[in-house]
């Protein structure tokens, strides 16, 4: 941690991925190579089944036996309950470690589609809201910031934490499929029919997925005062703006540069400290140019290794950078890279070994870039 | 710096302030937009006959244009700029999208989901990003809180990234499809920076 910042680390965390709830199943999914990318009756665009990465039929049975049916609660009460029961906390535990702060993204609430149709009441920032009020948070927001969203709530809640406005933050976010999300994406032409294939020569757009992912971040200090497990640290973050366009971005990388240069640099580390990145990495060019070029720009030749999931998952949009931040720590946790993309130039391959630093990419349509170093605890 | 500063309610410097629509009776910022830069001839950018039509995206780019006079003409300040929108919204059924719309030519056009209501910020703050060419820390935010939310942020960033922080504040009144007629839109911009800050040109650090 650089300067007079305090520490973060994550205590907790909760996900809802396409291989179902939890982190265990998730990790299990990820090093099994398991692809949840399929075509699904559940949805459809121009009345043919869709391509995406959804929750497994079990789940979904699940979801309507003991939630009537609403995903995006059940997901929260499953992600709330995991983060916690990590960090060996409930919830009146974690209002009696100090101020909190709350973060979280969600563009599309599925639960509340068919209110917002009859015309009953319904609040944006909804789910954000619902994590203020159970957890005794009043401060906070509900990030839209497209694909960076939770990456950036993420962000937020490190640097509340580590300049002492709060002692705790839970942060992440959530976006389920949905018929009306497939077709609002294929309307925008960013999907593909065929996979997610990142950085490779034929890639032609992102496949969507279900995905949520919440973090318990405390300071270091507080944290290690009540004995928890601290899971990583969160040790650096840098967002910024490409301007290049509506729509479009740099193809040089130059925002997603600065954003990786402020991550590493705001945890007063170089480059070559860090060890592998989980790219943004959606399928589609414009993404995965400006990404390339960037990661080729930031760590040279041979750089760090480079992978996504969301060949395996699908992007879940404001749930991607969450979900993906999990991703990153647990492969810091088991010294495994587990995915190698094929199509960039000078990355070393995925494996096993000592890896102590990663960076976890987001990148959004919208310019919006956002990058987040996380730090492995040592044992 | 030659852009004067009067002194914001949180301590921070306001640079320029600037209102499209009007505000929310009750508002508690009537003081602050009373401050606000009257319209000027050709108001703003050009926008896309697409933008044009986003009436959301339209208010908040005039609001913008209205609090950035300052620093318009200042390419260095405007790429330290940082910016937060803070979105509200009250939930009133009337903001309801018209469910009748086909392929995506306008935001407006899309079908009534949340994914169609968080987009439409989104997009605005993307808008404002490109158009004037802020490259600081950007952050969309839905707050009950708007400005208020958007100010709490720009004071925990101005102790990483001394810099001007475009706030803006707006809501999700949306083209009704119930028949109680276009809610109206409104957005209200402030530039603030900490007042011992300068804004020289040629500062190029960002967050």
């Amino acid at each position: 941690m650089a300067g007079d910042k305090r520490s973060v680390v994550v205590t907790g965390m909760g996900v809802v991925t396409p291989y179902g709830a939890g982190v265990d199943r998730f990790w299990s999914g990820l090093t099994g190579d398991q692809c949840a990318i399929r075509r699904s009756p559940r949805f459809s665009l121009a009345g043919e089944p869709a391509l995406g990465a959804p929750m497994p039929g079990a789940v979904v049975d699940e979801i309507k036996t003991r939630a009537g049916g609403r995903s995006c609660e059940w997901a929260m009460e499953r992600m709330l309950a995991e983060a916690l029961s990590g960090a060996g906390l409930d919830e009146a535990d974690l209002r009696s470690i100090g101020r909190g702060a709350v973060f979280f993204s969600n563009h599309f609430d599925g639960d509340a589609h068919e209110d917002m149709t009859a015309g009953r009441e319904w609040r944006v920032d909804r789910w954000c809201a619902w994590l203020q009020d159970r957890l005794g948070a009043p401060e906070g927001g509900c990030v839209l910031t497209g694909c960076t969203a939770s990456n950036m709530a993420i962000g937020l809640g490190f640097e509340w934490i580590a300049d002492g406005f709060s002692d705790w933050a839970v942060v992440g976010g959530m976006d389920l499929l949905h018929d009306e999300l497939l077709v609002e994406f294929e309307s925008l032409r960013m999907l593909s029919q065929t996979g997610c294939r990142p950085f490779a020569a034929d890639h032609d757009g992102t496949i969507l997925g279900d995905g949520a992912g919440l973090l318990l971040l405390e300071s270091a200090e507080r944290a290690e005062a009540r004995r928890a497990r601290a899971l990583a640290y969160v040790v650096g973050h840098g967002v910024a703006s490409d301007v290049t366009g509506m729509g479009k971005l740099d193809p040089e990388g130059s925002a997603v540069r600065g954003a990786m240069e402020r991550a590493i640099a705001s945890a007063g580390l170089r480059p070559s400290d860090v060890d592998f990145v989980n790219a943004g990495a959606t399928g589609s060019a414009a993404v995965d140019d400006s990404e390339g070029r960037a990661l080729a720009s930031v760590f040279g030749q041979p750089g760090p290794a480079v992978y996504s999931v969301k060949p395996l998952i699908g992007h879940s949009i404001g749930g991607a950078g969450a979900v993906e931040a999990i991703a990153t720590i647990l492969s810091l946790r088991h010294g495994v890279v587990p995915i190698a993309l094929a199509g960039l130039q000078g990355a070393r391959p995925a494996g096993r070994g000592r890896l102590d630093t990663a960076l976890n990419n987001t990148i959004a349509m919208s310019g919006h870039v956002c990058s987040t170093l996380f730090k492995r605890v040592s044992s | 710096m030659s852009a004067g500063t009067s002194r914001g309610a949180r301590g921070l410097g306001v640079l320029g302030v600037g209102l499209a629509g009007a505000l929310p009776a009750g508002s508690s910022y009537a003081g602050l937009a009373a401050q606000a830069a009257p319209a000027e001839e050709g108001d703003g950018p050009t926008l896309s006959p697409m933008l044009r039509r986003e009436r959301k995206v339209r208010v908040i780019v005039e609001a913008t244009h209205r609090a950035l006079r300052a620093v318009r003409d200042r390419p260095g300040a405007l790429r330290r700029c940082g910016f937060v929108l803070a979105t509200r919204y009250d939930g009133r059924p009337a903001n309801l999208l018209d469910p009748g719309g086909g392929g995506v030519v306008s935001f407006g056009d899309l079908s009534p989901s949340t994914v169609a209501l968080s987009l439409v910020p989104h997009v605005a703050a993307s808008c404002v990003l490109s158009l004037y060419r802020l490259q600081g820390p950007a952050l969309s935010l839905a707050s009950r809180d708007g400005l208020a939310a958007a100010w709490r942020i720009a004071e925990r960033w101005m102790v990483r990234a001394p810099g001007p922080i475009l706030l803006v504040e707006s809501d999700l009144a949306m083209p009704s499809a119930t028949g109680k007629g276009p809610a109206e839109d409104y957005a209200l911009a402030v530039l603030v920076a900490r007042p011992e800050d300068p804004l020289n040109d040629d500062h190029g650090g960002s967050k």
